[in-house]
């Protein structure tokens, strides 16, 4: 009888404190969407070169008709490829392109009118990218339909470290941010599947 | 307060010996209520003689008329006699269940969470392809249209 009553005080007080825990609330709600990589706090590890400060759009949110708003950390990019099945081809190339990865974050709003998101927010990012290790892959500029697109590549030590890609056009605009190991030959893999077009690589 | 009604109040507050026959009819009293008397449980008396008298040989003979005092709640009843045991098994169930849901709750939230970071990926990947298929179509549309001039 006594041993039971022992056993139940530290039983309830251990469902007590599992109830009271925050259960992984903050691993099942989605991501906060408005939380740009550098621009938060600076914290006790500097962050690393290849990810941008991205402007806070919340502003432009409601005007938007589309919006696509992702900010995938390293955990969240663990989380994430424990969920990929490596028996299916599509899931084992998106596996390997993830690993190495330490994030991803993408902007990308559309309008149905011209014009209407701040320009000198998206130069802002590009002014980023002129900064030291960023080196352009593509540039794009296409004057009658104002459609600009940018790709660059962050080397560090030799080795890719980051991807920026920033395409805008008068009614939309995309900002992504990939963040660590890139290997472009694994995202060639990717060709010909969820999208992906082929692309030419230059030889080594 | 007086000092008088002082003196009074001690003199009707002393203690006073109730005398010889108080206190042997309150003994008496006691040795007859049943409910007052400790409750003596005899030892196990299972098995055959035979049996016993081999059990009770390692015992000493104060171990052998040892009796057990019981506590006794004043209606009679013992602890075990209220059900405790069934309420603790019973707290004891529900404990686990809880526990149980919880770790199932944790384990469907854990999924959601990675189901969702899953499509934010696929998601990721598609807007990315769709802008890399824009910058290559255009360099190629540039291209075509640079060695078509050429042609010309």
């Amino acid at each position: 009888m006594q041993a039971s009553i022992r056993l139940l005080i530290p039983l309830t007080l251990l469902s007590v404190a599992l109830l009271a825990l925050p259960t992984g609330s903050a691993a099942a709600a989605p991501p906060a969407p408005a939380a740009p990589p550098a621009s938060a706090a600076p914290s006790a590890s500097p962050a690393p070169p290849a990810a941008l400060r991205l402007p806070n759009f919340d502003a432009i949110a409601d005007k938007a008709v589309q919006r696509v708003d992702i900010t995938l950390d390293t955990s969240l990019l663990g989380l994430a490829a424990g969920f990929l099945d490596s028996s299916k081809p599509d899931d084992a190339a998106t596996k390997e392109v993830l690993s190495g990865l330490k994030g991803v974050y993408v902007r990308s709003y559309k309008f149905d009118r011209d014009f209407v998101y701040p320009e000198a927010d998206v130069d802002a990012v590009r002014k980023q990218l002129s900064g030291p290790g960023w080196q352009r892959l593509v540039g794009v500029r296409n004057s009658p339909d104002h459609s600009n697109v940018d790709i660059f590549i962050c080397v560090d030590q030799g080795r890719a470290s980051g991807l920026a890609i920033i395409a805008s056009q008068p009614r939309e605009f995309t900002i992504v941010n990939i963040v660590g190991a890139i290997d472009l030959r694994k995202l060639h893999q990717l060709q010909g599947k969820l999208g992906v077009p082929q692309i030419p690589l230059p030889d080594k | 307060m007086s000092n008088e009604l002082n003196d009074r109040l001690r003199a009707a507050l002393r203690p006073v010996d109730p005398g010889e026959r108080f206190t042997r009819g309150v003994l008496a009293r006691i040795a007859s209520d049943p409910v007052s008397r400790p409750l003596l449980r005899p030892e196990r008396s299972g098995g055959s003689p035979e049996k016993r008298q081999r059990r009770d040989a390692g015992h000493s003979a104060r171990d052998r008329n040892a009796v057990e005092e019981i506590p006794r709640s004043p209606n009679g009843a013992t602890w075990g006699n209220l059900g405790l045991p069934w309420l603790s098994a019973t707290a004891l169930a529900t404990c686990a269940a809880l526990l149980l849901m919880l770790a199932h709750q944790h384990k469907a939230q854990h999924a959601a969470a990675g189901l969702e970071a899953r499509r934010q990926v696929m998601e990721a990947l598609r807007v990315t392809s769709e802008k890399l298929d824009l910058a290559y179509r255009v360099v190629k549309d540039k291209e075509l249209s640079g060695t078509e001039k050429r042609g010309v």
